[in-house]
């Protein structure tokens, strides 16, 4: 027996597109206070999401379809008539260029060590968040499925 | 009176200036519609983002952040958006006058577009920041340095406002000089027509952080669609400016044509009269 069962509205928009918009059967979110995911019926709801990995499923609830996008951090809300994901920027597996990730990870982690600044300690830390969330999802595409 | 020589040189010379004024034209057309679809696209997240934050800040009590800080030393920072290039009408120079009118020689000026950033500082505006080659290929991140040097400056107290000034597209035949408040953020005023949600809404992890988030992301969405309005008025203002350049050309290589007519006549006609008045001058 499925979680899923029926769908509901879903819409990401990054500031320069709409990336998706479609009924899903669920969409897994990294929140800011823990990951979870929203159903059909979700109460209303508005949260910070952070750098991560998002997963909308959809397609035929005992066998659904995955597919997964790498956030940077937004904002998400829920309500009745549908969900809204706000997010700075999302990438699909296929556009993330993995050497650019693993090299800002690398120059995040370096910054982090050596920074005495709390506000590039912020900045760096968010980019070491980031860098990760992209390479998890990148990973998605290499090992074929979820 | 020119001669008939450099009559014609100058038609070839304007005929040539002709077909760059009508290349560039076609090609800020193009550009124009790019540019178009850029500022419809970038629509739904700006309403989105509005729609929440307003709700938000109306419904959240006793918030505080730097961003709504009301300061009282009025000093101001205008980030004043242009082109990097020329050969548009006026579209660069507006926005430069407007910046002077409005600074007052006092406020810091942020410059976006070098054709702006360098008729400032020729000025003696108080140019604390100049972008120059944004427009060249013009990215979010763009708009999110912008924001960030302005939030810093807010936060600083080093000014206590911060406006932008733009081109605002209008139509392809219209842009407008729009002057916009981006800080202090304003409160929307206590409405009463705003009915309760049906259902309170679960923020996570509180009304408060949520706002911490959306408030700097909206001044950056707002620079931002400052930034895509800018670049689609330049386009329409090049767009107008060439058409413009290219009919004048037309008028002028008709002057031309017609003077040239006028000037090769004469010389036939004089050619005829000493012929006419050779042949008479041996005949007798």
């Amino acid at each position: 027996m499925s979680v899923y069962s029926t769908t509901f509205q879903l819409r990401i928009v990054a500031p320069d597109r709409v990336l998706f918009e479609g009924g899903v059967l669920g969409v897994r979110l990294p929140g800011a206070v823990a990951p979870f995911e929203i159903l059909p019926r979700h109460a209303p709801i508005v949260s910070a999401l952070e750098p991560g990995e998002l997963r909308i499923a959809s397609g035929d609830p005992d066998n659904p379809q995955y597919r997964y996008l790498a956030l940077s951090d937004g904002v998400v809300e829920s309500t009745r008539s549908g969900t809204d994901i706000l997010v700075n920027a999302a990438e699909n597996p296929d556009e993330i260029d993995v050497e650019r990730a693993e090299a800002s990870k690398e120059r995040a982690r370096r910054r982090l060590l050596a920074s005495a600044k709390e506000i590039n300690a912020v900045r760096a830390e968010a980019s070491l968040s980031r860098a990760a969330a992209r390479l998890r999802t990148a990973k998605r595409t290499e090992s074929g499925s979820g | 009176m020119a001669t008939l020589r450099q009559i014609r040189r100058r038609i070839k010379g304007v005929q040539n200036i002709q077909r760059i004024t009508k290349a560039m034209r076609m090609v800020a057309t193009a550009r124009l519609r790019r540019a178009q679809e850029r500022v419809l696209s970038a629509r739904p997240y700006a309403e989105a983002l509005d729609a929440l934050t307003e709700r938000l800040i109306k419904s959240v009590e006793e918030y505080d952040h730097p961003y709504l800080r009301q300061g009282e030393s009025g000093g101001r920072l205008l980030i004043a958006v242009t082109g990097d290039r020329g050969l548009c009408g006026a579209f660069n120079s507006v926005i430069v006058r407007e910046a002077m009118d409005l600074s007052d020689g006092e406020a810091e000026i942020a410059a976006v577009g070098s054709r702006g950033a360098d008729a400032l500082e020729r000025r003696g505006a108080n140019v604390v920041s100049a972008k120059r080659g944004f427009f060249k290929q013009l990215e979010f991140e763009n708009a999110q340095q912008i924001a960030q040097e302005a939030a810093d400056a807010f936060a600083e107290e080093r000014v206590d406002a911060v406006d932008v000034v733009f081109n605002r597209f209008r139509s392809a035949l219209h842009q407008e000089v729009t002057v916009k408040r981006l800080l202090p953020v304003s409160q929307p005023e206590e409405s009463a027509e705003l009915a309760p949600p049906e259902i309170e809404h679960l923020y996570e992890p509180s009304r408060g952080e949520v706002l911490d988030q959306l408030l700097p992301k909206q001044l950056e969405i707002q620079v931002w669609q400052a930034l895509l309005e800018s670049n689609a008025a330049e386009q329409a203002a090049r767009m107008n400016a060439m058409e413009n350049a290219s009919r004048s050309a037309s008028d002028m290589i008709d002057e031309l044509i017609l003077e040239r007519n006028r000037v090769r006549q004469a010389v036939i006609t004089k050619e005829i009269s000493e012929i006419v008045g050779g042949a008479e001058a041996l005949k007798s």
